[in-house]
């Protein structure tokens, strides 16, 4: 792949999550809403306040991501397949990564659509935690093990250290694939997010015309955005070997 | 074995991968200057003193050495010994050709720009140590005018012998090749044989191979090694004309392996 392609794909994937920030900042911004109050007192609807959550959910999204690919770096960089640390890591990320988005998506209703003014953030930023770590981990996790183990041999015979091979090596040539993981996990959790508002207009009553029409404009966007972060990632990870 | 410059010798060197034993108390002495080559059946613990010599071993987890290993004099397991020293002085080739995915003139500085300080090598230097790399494999005529091509697009004939070019700018003292033709065409093995030759007593090269007859026509000694232990070290026309062993009659006569 030549280094315009690598550009534009490393550029596109940030460009993507950025629109994605905006949209749902202007979307979704309404007076902040402190859980100890009745959203009765504060005449706000429990859609607006389900969006608000999830809007702040945003931040916790990209330090989850973040921290899921460090993760899987040090877990494959740094721990022998013995190491205890990983046998224990990494047996929960598989099976919480093969857990269904659904799965997910009904506890994320029950504490934000029904439970909304008693859930804290923390328990809703535990289940961000809980969808996105164990795809992106292993989907880094993934690509890092998808880097030919022949490039670490040259490298590592003329001398160079860990750190040298994974900055100027490894993460150059898996970055594509871990962008593609992102993207998949990004999907998923707007899917999610999606799901969640949907519900919340059943929930709401009464509810006018105009809401069901902004809501379902809302839920629209956003399932567009799920296609489009899918396509990206199968993009991006159709050929884990590519730069080879 | 009549010289007394030895690049590396091993004292009872054993080597473990978790519980099973692949060197079994190797003794040898490799002489400087010289090609010397490695031979012996699939899994006797070729490769793996090999690997040993630059400590790459150590890479792969659960792996436990004892014994001894001079290089140059120098115990290569003592504490004051650097890895990067140690890899610079002992450079490797492998059995696949193994170009980093970056152009032909980055691969041959790599190994420089790593034990250089942070852009200390000008672009004159930088040229004069590609162009001079690669004329030492024959490859400059070929590669003058594609420097900036991908590396891993050459042949690879090409290929291997660019990972030789890498190793030269850090002017190693041993080079350690791991069936370095085995991916090559019968001209490509043609070619690199030569190169070693040429090269030969520049540097010291240990060679694995499971071709005989290559070790016959490259190497001036030879090893015998048989499950994990070295049966046999003497020059190669002493060693597939009057073996002392059994074990390595029965193997440079093509009875098994």
């Amino acid at each position: 792949m030549d280094k315009t392609k690598l550009l534009f794909n490393i550029i596109a994937v940030p460009i993507l999550i950025i629109v994605l920030t905006v949209y749902l900042t202007l979307t979704f911004t309404v007076p902040t809403v402190n859980s100890e109050v009745s959203f009765e007192s504060m005449n706000i609807n429990r859609i607006n306040l389900v969006k608000v959550r999830l809007m702040w959910m945003i931040p916790v999204l990209c330090v989850a991501i973040i921290v899921s690919v460090v993760i899987a770096f040090v877990v494959e960089e740094w721990l022998s397949t013995n190491n205890l640390i990983r046998r224990i890591i990494e047996p929960q990320i598989i099976i919480l990564s093969s857990i269904p988005s659904i799965v997910y998506g009904i506890l994320a209703i029950y504490y934000l659509v029904f439970n909304p003014i008693s859930s804290s953030y923390v328990s809703l930023a535990f289940i961000v935690i809980l969808l996105v770590v164990p795809i992106t981990t292993l989907s880094a996790q993934n690509a890092i093990r998808n880097i030919d183990i022949s490039i670490r041999h040259a490298a590592y015979a003329v001398g160079a250290t860990k750190t040298k091979v994974i900055l100027d090596h490894v993460l150059p040539l898996s970055l594509l694939e871990i962008l593609g993981g992102i993207c998949h996990t990004i999907s998923r959790t707007l899917a999610v997010a999606a799901l969640c508002i949907l519900v919340s207009i059943l929930v709401e009553s009464p509810i006018s015309g105009q809401t069901i029409v902004n809501i379902v404009h809302n839920i629209g966007i956003l399932l567009l955005l799920v296609l489009l972060f899918s396509i990206v990632s199968s993009f991006l990870r159709k050929n884990p070997n590519v730069m080879y | 074995m009549d010289t007394n410059n030895y690049c590396i010798e091993t004292e009872n060197l054993n080597l473990w991968y978790g519980d099973f034993q692949a060197l079994i108390d190797v003794n040898v002495r490799i002489p400087e200057g010289q090609i010397t080559s490695l031979i012996g059946p699939s899994g006797c613990g070729k490769t793996t003193l090999l690997r040993c010599f630059n400590r790459v071993n150590e890479r792969y987890g659960n792996v436990t050495t004892e014994g001894e290993i001079h290089i140059l004099g120098k115990n290569i397991y003592d504490p004051d010994v650097s890895l990067l020293e140690l890899r610079k002085t002992v450079g490797m080739v492998f059995q696949r050709p193994n170009p980093l995915p970056i152009s032909v003139y980055d691969n041959i500085l790599f190994g420089i720009r790593i034990h250089s300080p942070f852009r200390s090598l000008t672009r004159s230097q930088s040229d004069e140590i590609v162009e001079e790399a690669l004329t030492s494999v024959f490859l400059w005529e070929d590669l003058k005018d594609n420097l900036k091509t991908k590396a891993t697009t050459l042949q690879l004939e090409q290929q291997q012998k660019l990972c030789i070019a890498r190793l030269l700018p850090l002017k190693p003292k041993v080079i350690l090749m791991d069936e370095p033709c085995s991916a090559l065409d019968a001209k490509g093995t043609e070619a690199v044989e030569e190169l070693m030759s040429i090269l030969e007593g520049t540097f010291t090269f240990l060679i694995v191979t499971h071709n005989m007859a290559q070790a016959r026509r490259v190497s001036k000694e030879c090893i015998f090694m048989f499950l994990g232990e070295l049966i046999e070290h003497k020059d190669t026309q002493t060693l597939f004309e009057s073996p002392e062993h059994e074990r390595t009659a029965d193997y440079v006569q093509m009875r098994y392996g």
